[in-house]
């Protein structure tokens, strides 16, 4: 149950190594104190370094270490084994005893190596460009650790772990997976994330790819590559697995120094060499030229020994089934949907087989054989009273372990209980199918929300018939979009935090993308934009340990992973900010009661949000508005919309409405824009054909309640719009209000 | 003296009715605005929030779409 107590581990650009006489430290301050079990350095090794040493000491009145190894607290190590790419991997250095240290005490991290030279050393990351890290710092030596000099430009990043001195209910870790660019990065500390270098190039992303999370691994399927990430088990290998390999579930102890013992639980193959990941029990780990022994499931005795020491996870492999042997079954040649249902894992998406599903062995993701007669065993379609699914299958969606449904192309199924012990699939909805496998998510009620051939639907509980929520706001939306998954991506995604869902569809080739969010409170949807660096590509929600980190995640267009931060007024579209363009149209209304009459708008007054400057309630920034009439709702509305811009050239007719430097106007006179300019009679100047399309437009800055603005609008329909695209600004408004007067007949 | 409320259209977008016989408190043209404001979280019509980044690393380095993002429970 180690926690990270001490750390500094972001904005490495460069490595401080260290060989023979020259030492390097980090000094650290604690803010509490505990039992320190471990420190993490992020290296990489040039050459062939001597044994690495790494230690805590104390320090002196110059906050410079001590000279003295804190007893227990040094640990010496080969780096043999260490990566020579300079993006570095995280070491852990565990040390061989856990040792009380102070709170608010500072002390340091010394590294040496036995021998080396400048073309072999080890090379812990450090950041150089102005370290933010203030409770300590880096220091050299160039004689062995009897004197020290301080580095203030450089920071070497660290962690330090340890147990608190009282005890914890918790007992897990969560960690962040993310796949892109054919690559595998995971949360391997707090707040930043590294790549599994041993899957670079495994993946291919053109090719449609899930996954899912079972006994502390997560399956991958990408068509032909089906992969796992194993966070839990401890690696061992043997050049000779002998007449009788272990089983799943075998207890293996060694004959090693401590018997080191684990428990089977994958092996690559049943004969000769192989590789063996179980979870070891024991705090001892397994050496090398160590002999295993054991018992298997018909009693046979288990002994071979091993050829290495054991390394510990993340490991990356093939999945297969165990030992790659057909006595455990056939897995899917292609499958790249997945999910884990009633603790089995669950594959479809085969191209050959696209009605086809396939479920592992209960809580055994290694066996694939089918059978009716074991209530636990593998099961698929084709050996189910279940049956295929009747269309093509596009998505896996498990309700817990009560039913299993299956968005299809065309249609929508549901698998209710067990198939192997009574289960039943029936289709439930013919009218609409499911557009892939992230065009849905549930919200926290348990209700299924997903992208049909209607639009949004929503189905209660996850298993009532789905009802369509979108339509009676939206009539068009599924025409504007005419979403094809060979050019577009459909993600959706629940953020508890607001209270509502995000749809996205996102152009696969530029990111390119059009956005709602729909608000359960309210049951509206708001159109959304974001820049193409940030087009939504997968969600998920992060139920972190730390529940400031809790938060919808977005992996976007660009390989970054972004959230929705209410303090962030500007889209972080990469190498800088993009200001957020926002604006909303009131309702438009008739200003005055009786049709046939025109009204006057003779004052209005808006009331921004944050009370007083400074006050307790949040200030707003400034917010534009523009007022607009005409002599019918959708003439206003037209205005309102101009959205072509003004071009020489382009031959006009009185009514036309375009828009320049940001401004609506309608064209008052029909004529062909210049084209021989400068000038070039642009609206701005050309106040004989052109006219603003509002009637007036004012900014308002500050908070509260602004001075009342005076107008003589006059008109049938009165039309408000409110807008902001400055940059670093975000706005509020609490009312609107004015004073109308009746005038006349409309003409 | 004031005699018209102009409600704020809270309810979001809606272009299944005429322009002037809209939902109550819709709108028909709207964009990056939110019921709930980031002010507050009342509801009262603002800006929506924006984009930040989660981590500063890229995953892929080049420029290249996340296509996966998940999470993993591990006893400790």
């Amino acid at each position: 149950m180690a926690l990270r107590f001490e750390y500094y581990n972001t904005n490495d650009d460069s490595a401080s190594g260290f060989f023979g006489a020259t030492w390097r430290a980090q000094t650290f301050t604690t803010t509490v104190g505990f039992k320190i079990t471990s420190v993490k350095l992020l290296v990489y090794k040039i050459g062939s370094p001597g044994n690495l040493t790494v230690s805590i000491q104390g320090v002196d009145g110059s906050n410079k270490p001590d000279g003295s190894d804190i007893s227990g607290l040094s640990l010496t190590v080969s780096p043999s084994g260490y990566t020579t790419n300079t993006v570095g991997a995280w070491i852990e250095y565990t040390f061989p005893t856990t040792t009380e240290l102070s709170a608010t005490t500072r002390y340091a991290i010394v590294m040496r190596t036995a021998s080396g030279d400048i073309d072999n050393r080890v090379m812990p990351r450090s950041d150089i460009s102005s370290p933010t890290y203030t409770n300590g710092e880096s220091l050299t030596s160039v004689d062995s650790g009897s004197n020290w000099t301080a580095v203030p430009s450089v920071d070497i990043l660290f962690e330090v772990y340890g147990t608190p001195l009282i005890p914890l209910d918790k007992v897990y870790t969560k960690r962040l997976v993310v796949i892109g660019n054919n690559e595998v990065w995971y949360e391997a500390t707090v707040d930043r994330l590294d790549e599994l270098l041993d899957a670079n190039g495994d993946i291919d992303v053109t090719k449609p790819l899930t996954a899912a999370e079972g006994f502390q691994k997560l399956f991958i399927a990408n068509q032909t590559n089906l992969k796992v990430l194993d966070f839990i088990n401890t690696k061992i290998t043997t050049s000779n697995v002998g007449a009788n390999p272990p089983d799943f579930g075998t207890v293996l102890t060694s004959d090693g120094s401590g018997s080191p013992s684990m428990i089977v639980d994958y092996i690559t193959s049943l004969s000769s060499s192989c590789t063996i990941y179980g979870k070891r029990t024991t705090t001892v780990i397994f050496g090398n030229n160590e002999t295993l022994t054991g018992t298997d499931d018909d009693g046979n005795a288990i002994s071979f020994t091993t050829s290495a020491v054991e390394v510990a996870p993340p490991h990356w492999y093939n999945w297969t089934v165990f030992g790659s042997n057909a006595t455990f079954g056939t897995m899917p040649s292609s499958a790249y949907l997945i999910c884990r249902y009633r603790g089995r894992i669950v594959l479809a998406g085969n191209p050959n087989s696209p009605h086809q599903w396939y479920m592992s062995k209960v809580a055994n993701p290694w066996n694939f054989v089918y059978s009716s007669l074991d209530p636990l065993s593998a099961v698929a379609g084709t050996n189910a009273d279940a049956g295929e699914a009747g269309d093509i299958i596009r998505a896996l969606i498990p309700f817990g372990d009560d039913y299993l449904i299956f968005g299809c192309a065309n249609s929508i199924f549901l698998l209710d209980g067990d198939p192997v012990s009574g289960g039943s699939l029936d289709e439930i909805d013919n009218s609409t199918g499911i557009y892939g496998p992230w065009a849905w998510c549930k919200d926290g009620g348990g209700n299924l929300y997903f992208w049909g051939s209607g639009g949004l639907y929503k189905m209660s509980g996850g298993r009532g018939r789905p009802e369509n929520i979108s339509a009676g706001h939206l009539p068009k939306w599924v025409t504007d979009w005419a979403a094809d998954p060979s050019t577009y991506r459909v993600v959706l995604a629940y953020d508890p935090s607001r209270n509502g869902i995000t749809v996205s569809r996102t152009t696969l080739s530029d990111g390119t993308n059009l956005n709602y969010w729909y608000d359960f409170k309210t049951q509206g949807f708001y159109p959304e934009t974001y820049p193409d660096a940030c087009g939504p590509f997968c969600a998920h929600f992060y139920d972190a340990d730390l529940a400031a980190r809790r938060r919808t995640l977005y992996g976007c267009n660009d390989g970054y992973i972004r959230y929705f931060e209410d303090t962030a007024k500007d889209d972080d579209s990469g190498a800088g900010d993009t200001a957020i363009s926002s604006y909303v149209a009131w309702p438009i209304e008739h200003l005055a009661q009786d049709d046939d009459k025109n009204g006057k708008l003779t004052s209005l007054t808006i009331e921004l949000a944050g009370g007083g400057t400074g006050g307790d309630f949040g200030d707003t920034d400034g917010a534009s508005y523009r007022l607009y009439t005409g002599k019918d709702a959708e003439t206003v509305l037209e205005k309102m919309k101009a959205t072509t811009a003004w071009a020489t050239g382009t031959v006009y007719a009185v009514g036309d409405l375009v828009i320049y430097n940001s401004i609506e106007y309608i064209c008052i006179t029909a004529h062909t824009a210049d084209e021989t300019g400068p000038p070039f009679e642009e609206p701005d100047t050309n106040t004989t054909d052109w006219f603003p399309a509002a009637f007036s437009s004012a900014t308002l800055s500050g908070t509260g309640r602004k001075a009342r603005i005076r107008t003589r609008l006059r008109g049938a329909y009165f039309g408000l719009k409110f807008y902001n695209s400055t940059a670093s600004e975000t706005w509020s408004i609490n009312n609107v209000f004015g004073e109308v007067k009746e005038a006349g007949k409309i003409r | 003296m004031a005699n018209r409320e102009f409600p704020i259209p809270v309810r979001g977008i809606s272009e299944s009715l005429p322009v002037d016989k809209a939902a109550p408190l819709t709108s028909g043209y709207i964009n990056n605005v939110r019921p709930i404001d980031v002010l507050e979280r009342r509801i009262r019509i603002g800006q929506r929030p924006g984009l930040d980044k989660a981590f500063d690393q890229q995953v892929g380095g080049a420029s290249s779409p996340i296509l996966l993002i998940t999470t993993v429970s591990i006893i400790d």
